[in-house]
């Protein structure tokens, strides 16, 4: 059953959240009551007393239209007497709902509020290091394949949109990597650098206990370059892009030595987008001296930047935090004005994910 | 669900091993580095058009007439030499192929004419270390009826504003000017547009750049201008010479391509030795460094300087001057700007 699994994916709170279908529906009391939310979990009881109350309220305007309708029935004072003690009754019946109605009215939004201060609040924050090879092609630099060692660092912030009713994912990445590579007769070198930053939104589908689906899309933008220390008046290569992607990610919670456990595999892929890059043979002489620009500035899509970058992750509790660990492969390629480029990057993934409070 | 899952699947496992981008897959075998390195001059190169109007230049059949040449068994040294044999069909300056045993340089365009430059010779002009001043890689010093003398042997270095202002301040009561570029193989093309920037007044226009915009021969972009700024707070008006040789080369050949069409500037000594093609650099399998031309600049006609510039006063050293110890180029452009000045001193 999914709320067996449960404590473990603290870390998928925010995402798991108020959820609309009904399996997130029968979990969400679950989740409020156990998942460390003393706000909502107070917030709950106040709202079920107060729907207590409003039972009552409703049971004692009943009997008072009952006693109204047996009070007509009965003739002369005696029946002048029951029937304002009936219409007293009804009264105040009436004021005791609404004012239990106001209550719950308050207190519902204050539920509301409060979870959407948790929302607010709770962002679960993954840091990844990757460390693994990457093999760099680019036609403008060299026709040959270089290969070495590469690292990078990944932060990634996911919670819970203010808006969706709690479907949609906030997703936040920035990215580090570096790559050392030499040619296959190990006398010149590229030194490859990248720093990516990614922000966009994805919907949330439980498509049963076990399994969820994530699919949105991200924007954002990406800068590096290429040195190769052979070359002379081409000894580097500039990157500078904006793309929009689709992504999906899937999680499967399950439970492992006695722990709730998930695995995730995460895909992406860049849709459009706007990319820098020099002519075929264009230097950067011409482009930053002269200041000749010739379509330096090109529309991308799958067609000239098919691309993907796909994380296998396993994702399991240590004391307060979640350790991550996996496969990543991230396929950077593109075919602009001539100019073929490629970074295959198949790396080992080590990390952490805390669950944060603002 | 299940629908959207399959589409993004099919599209994942149809698309992208479809979108692979990879290289040529060259391997380090001698045929493959034959392949390699006529497939990189044949997509970068940009002189094709033109070498082909002016000697019948057809890539495609040198191509045939080498490739038999490369057998897997050939040593190094054999498949270097054939390699280097067909770089020099491109007669070209710019065009290297490199290894830390070895480089191959075409050098036609020098050799087959008179050195017209002597350091010895030059030395006794300059004198001591005492008798001339240096900034930015440029010796120079104030010669006989009162001529500035600028020997600019490279542009290797970075010419700025202040190496530019303390030394035409130091030549600025000079009556004439002479500017010798001859054996400067080039450099930066910053720094031979700096140094032209002493001869303009406001920015000049002084040539065309253009690149390749794909793989093929005539894949062109219209060719833009380069401009000329002039050097901050200096203006040259009086006659100047400058002073070629054939190994006045590449960027040496790009400033006197900037500054020929001056009025106040007169072309003295040889032929240029050309190479206007800017050099990109690749390599081949073995490891092996590849140069060649990729941006082909031309004057403000239009006309290519590839094959040189002529002077406008050619001179060479004779051998009777190399024996006495005399630089007919230099003493050439003494009397024509002392005649210069007198002239000017008659009007």
């Amino acid at each position: 059953m999914f709320h067996r699994i449960l404590p473990l994916p603290l870390l998928f709170l925010p995402f798991f959240g108020p959820a609309s279908t009904a399996h997130a529906q029968e979990n969400a009391k679950y989740l409020l009551a156990d998942a460390a939310c003393p706000q909502e979990k107070g917030t709950t009881n106040a709202m079920e007393n107060a729907v207590n109350v409003l039972e009552s309220a409703t049971n004692a305007m009943e009997n008072a239209v009952n006693a109204l309708g047996s009070a007509a029935k009965t003739p002369g004072n005696t029946a002048n007497a029951h029937g304002k003690s009936a219409e007293n009754m009804r009264g105040n019946a009436e004021n005791a709902q609404k004012s239990v109605a106001n209550t719950l009215e308050s207190t519902a939004n204050a539920h509301g509020k409060s979870t959407e201060n948790a929302q607010r609040r709770t962002v679960g924050r993954t840091w990844i290091f990757r460390i693994g090879g990457n093999a760099l092609y680019d036609s403008y630099l060299s026709p040959l394949d270089y290969n070495g060692p590469s690292a990078g660092l990944s932060m990634e912030n996911e919670g819970t949109a203010r808006w969706g009713n709690g479907n949609v994912i906030t997703f936040l990445r920035l990215d580090v990597d570096g790559t050392w590579a030499e040619n296959q007769a190990k006398n010149a070198d590229f030194y490859d650098g990248n720093v990516e930053f990614h922000f966009g939104w994805q919907y949330n589908w439980q498509l049963s206990p076990n399994w969820r689906l994530r699919a949105g899309g991200i924007a954002g933008i990406n800068t590096g370059g290429t040195y190769s220390t052979r070359n002379g008046n081409n000894p580097a290569q500039g990157r500078a892009a904006f793309d929009v992607r689709a992504m999906v990610v899937a999680d499967y919670a399950f439970r492992m030595f006695g722990k709730g456990c998930s695995a995730r595999i995460s895909a992406e892929s860049p849709l459009a987008g706007l990319m820098f890059s020099p002519q075929y043979g264009q230097s950067y002489y011409e482009i930053f001296s002269l200041g000749h620009y010739d379509g330096n500035v090109r529309f991308t899509y799958p067609g000239n930047v098919p691309s993907l970058r796909l994380d296998a992750t396993l994702r399991f509790p240590v004391r307060k935090a979640y350790i991550v660990a996996g496969y990543g492969a991230d396929i950077r390629q593109s075919r602009v004005n001539h100019l073929d480029r490629h970074a295959w990057n198949h790396c080992f993934l080590i990390g952490f994910t805390r669950r944060l409070s603002f | 669900m299940c629908r959207l899952l399959h589409i993004i699947s099919v599209i994942v496992l149809l698309v992208l091993p479809m979108s692979c981008i990879s290289s040529d897959g060259f391997e380090d075998t001698r045929r493959d580095n034959f392949e390699a390195l006529w497939n990189v001059i044949d997509r970068h190169y940009c002189f094709f058009s033109y070498k082909k109007q002016a000697y019948g230049l057809d890539w495609d059949e040198v191509y045939r007439r080498y490739s038999p040449q490369v057998e897997e068994k050939m040593s190094d040294e054999a498949l270097f030499q054939v390699l280097s044999r067909m770089t020099y069909e491109l007669r070209d300056g710019h065009v290297n192929l490199a290894y830390a045993g070895n480089t191959s340089y075409y050098t036609q365009w020098y050799d087959a004419f008179p050195e017209n430059f002597n350091d010895s010779i030059l030395r006794r002009y300059l004198g001591s270390s005492d008798d001339y001043r240096t900034t930015a890689g440029m010796k120079y010093k104030v010669m006989a009826n009162n001529i500035g003398y600028i020997r600019c042997p490279s542009f290797e270095n970075s010419i700025g504003d202040g190496n530019l202002h303390y030394m035409m301040e130091y030549l600025a009561t000079c009556d004439g000017l002479i500017i010798d570029v001859r054996n400067n193989g080039g450099g930066m093309l910053t720094s031979a547009q700096a140094l032209a920037g002493i001869f303009v007044n406001e920015s000049t226009v002084m040539g065309f750049m253009s690149h390749k915009t794909g793989p093929g021969h005539e894949d062109f972009s219209a060719p833009q201008p380069i401009r000329v700024s002039p050097a901050s707070g200096l203006r040259w008006q009086k006659p100047t010479v400058i002073l070629t040789n054939r190994r006045t080369y590449s960027a040496a050949n790009a400033f006197v391509m900037f500054v020929k069409s001056l009025e106040s500037v007169t072309l003295i000594g040889d032929r240029t030795g050309g190479g206007s093609g800017m050099p990109f650099s690749s390599e081949l399998p073995r490891g092996w460094s590849v140069r060649f031309s990729a941006c082909p600049m031309t004057d403000i006609t239009g006309e290519h300087t590839e094959f040189g510039i002529d002077p406008d006063i050619n001179v060479d050293i004779s051998s009777e001057d190399y024996n006495r110890g005399i630089d007919t180029i230099l003493e050439t452009a003494l009397q024509y700007l002392a005649e210069k000045c007198r002239t000017a001193d008659g009007q």
